[in-house]
């Protein structure tokens, strides 16, 4: 929660500029915003041009008033309310100024905000670690059955707004972790964010509909006080998920050769959130490639992107980076690097006790008797005998396919030592028989 | 099943014990005997523990754990189901415990100690023999299977 010399100093930042003097971007860039957006789509209204660029309908009237003067915009219906409601439309002049105005970029969209009042605003609302308690990490997991006073392992780091090594065999809930503490993080204290940067004439699209969840709060402020700037938005903490698709260039600003805008990299949209690298160590560049490009960043707080001009431009990097892996750590990293991970936390496998406790749970949101008898066979037959390493997410895919026998059967759900044979054999992949079925096809 | 552990007891013959109270013997029992709730995993009590009576299980499971003392490897040789009883053992002789017994899930049981057996014998003499008939029956009961067991590995 940011003290109340940061939310002043936010409120400040915030304040919408009503004339052009208030203005914190170049005219000029306003101007042509609002000259591609006439040719695109003929008549607009003042309502639309302040819809679209999320400008105060006063400041974007004195802008036309200048145009109109200039015979680059024409009238083209006049309300009952006066200017307010007037509707306009590009004059030939307008049409060659738009033109130009297209050659810069093609970006239509909310006015841009200078790059480094988002730095500013960055600052203010990550300055503090977020205040998250052990009862609502306890709640987020709830859904899960987990080592007692896991949550413990995972708050500080969260709190922090660091880095977290999730890492350990496969289907025991890494992901499922990381996705309820993203859920956590959404669901704290909102943060303001702009739609679109500018930084050296440039604009860089900011906003990503998947991933800034907007939330509704009252644009008006008590009387007296000046309105909130609409080019930003209030928005849940972001969220950004990557996979084995997570591509180098995704992290690098992206200049679009046709639209001539940037769309700004992943760990930008997760500022002030959380950057989950899923599956890391699956991605088609090497590990160690992906793990260089955090040094700096996670050592520093500081990222640094480039424009394809050369420029170089620094952004506030204060996001909870999260890799998740069920490769040895040692395998992907060197110590050197791992120690700039503070907390890495094991998601290991179940042990018996944890194992009934899941399988115990899963029957009953499965809607299938818990037989003992069955559950004995299972552990015997299955694991010890096999040496087969149990998963927490085994029960829950064993107990839905006896269920789905059942059904196919139209017979009660039931369980059985026979029944979660029948699973199991479909479930559990034989490597002898994957040995025996390669040669096979080899041959 | 095969074990393949060195255990201090026959897992093939769990001590399992149902009980079926009649009338209001299960209230009278309740009304003498401390009812105890445990989250999942928790321990009851655990092998080796000095015993202090029997429990009763209300609701819930309850895993019997055995561990191998050489490799320290835990293994579930029981569960035990709302309805049945564990650690008897404990209302008759007091001997170490021979497993360990953990809440398989949250588990609610009824603790029956040889002081609520005392009171039992005093007030509900009849309630008490049925309970001591029981645990004589279940006794012998696996007296039997064990004796079949020797005899087969005498084959």
């Amino acid at each position: 929660m940011e003290t109340l010399q940061q939310v002043d100093e936010l409120s400040e930042l915030l304040v919408q500029p009503i004339g052009v003097k208030e203005l914190d971007i170049p005219v000029g860039m306003v101007i042509d915003l609002m000259m591609r957006l006439l040719f695109q789509e003929g008549d607009v209204s003042l309502q639309r041009f302040s819809t679209v660029l999320k400008l105060d309908p006063s400041l974007l009237d004195e802008i036309l008033n200048g145009l109109q003067k200039e015979h680059l915009v024409e009238v083209t219906s006049a309300g009952s309310l006066g200017r307010m409601s007037y509707s306009y439309h590009l004059s030939d002049a307008g049409k060659f100024r738009a033109g130009e105005a297209f050659d810069r970029t093609q970006y239509i969209g909310p006015a841009p905000v200078p790059v480094e009042k988002y730095n500013q605003a960055i600052l203010l609302q990550t300055g503090d670690p977020l205040q998250l308690t052990q009862r609502d990490f306890q709640e987020a997991l709830a859904h899960l059955i987990l080592p007692e006073g896991f949550e413990r392992r995972l708050g500080p780091a969260v709190n922090k707004g660091t880095s977290l090594f999730l890492y350990g065999p496969p289907g025991n809930g890494k992901t499922t972790i990381a996705e309820a503490i993203a859920r956590l993080i959404g669901g704290s204290n909102p943060m303001w964010l702009p739609y679109a940067l500018t930084v050296g004439g440039h604009i860089i699209n900011l906003q990503d509909s998947l991933i800034h969840k907007p939330i509704e709060y009252e644009r008006k402020r008590p009387t007296g006080q000046l309105g909130i700037d609409q080019r930003w938005g209030l928005f849940e903490r972001p969220v950004v998920i990557a996979g084995g698709e997570l591509a180098m260039p995704a992290l690098d600003l992206r200049f679009d050769d046709v639209a001539k805008f940037y769309e700004a990299p992943l760990q930008l949209k997760a500022n002030g959130g959380m950057f989950l690298i899923d599956d890391f160590g699956r991605q088609q560049m090497r590990p160690i490639e992906l793990l260089n490009r955090w040094i700096v960043p996670l050592e520093t707080r500081i990222d640094f992107l480039r424009l394809r001009t050369g420029q170089t431009m620094q952004i506030p990097f204060r996001q909870l980076i999260v890799f998740s892996t069920n490769l040895d750590p040692l395998d992907l990293a060197d110590e050197a690097f791992l120690r700039r991970i503070q907390v890495k936390v094991l998601v290991d496998g179940p042990d018996e006790r944890m194992y009934f406790q899941i399988f115990a749970a899963m029957c009953q949101q499965v809607g299938i008797p818990l037989d003992k008898d069955t559950f004995l066979h299972l552990l015997q037959y299955w694991y010890r005998d096999t040496g087969r390493p149990m998963q927490s997410v085994h029960p829950r895919d064993l107990l839905k396919i006896a269920k789905a026998m059942c059904e196919f059967e139209g017979i009660q759900p039931h369980l059985s030592p026979e029944l979660i044979n029948e699973a199991c054999s479909v479930y559990f992949v034989d490597s002898n028989k994957a040995a025996h079925w390669t040669k096979g096809g080899l041959q | 099943m095969n074990s393949q552990m060195d255990l201090p007891f026959d897992p093939d013959s769990p001590w399992e014990v149902s009980w079926r109270f009649e009338g209001d013997e299960f209230e009278t029992i309740h009304a003498l005997a401390e009812e105890i709730s445990l989250k999942a995993r928790s321990n009851v009590f655990e092998q080796g523990d000095e015993s202090d009576g029997m429990y009763l299980v209300l609701d819930g499971y309850a895993l019997v754990i055995a561990t191998d003392p050489e490799s320290s490897i835990e293994r579930t040789v029981g569960i035990i189901t709302p309805g049945q009883s564990f650690g008897e053992l404990g209302l008759l002789v007091q001997q170490p415990r021979l497993a360990t017994v953990s809440a398989g899930t949250d588990l609610k049981v009824l603790k029956i100690t040889p002081e609520v057996l005392a009171t039992l014998e005093d007030q509900q003499p009849s309630l008490a023999s049925m309970m001591y008939k029981r645990l004589a029956r279940t006794l012998a009961t696996q007296l039997i299977a064990q004796g079949n067991l020797l005899r087969t590995a005498e084959k």
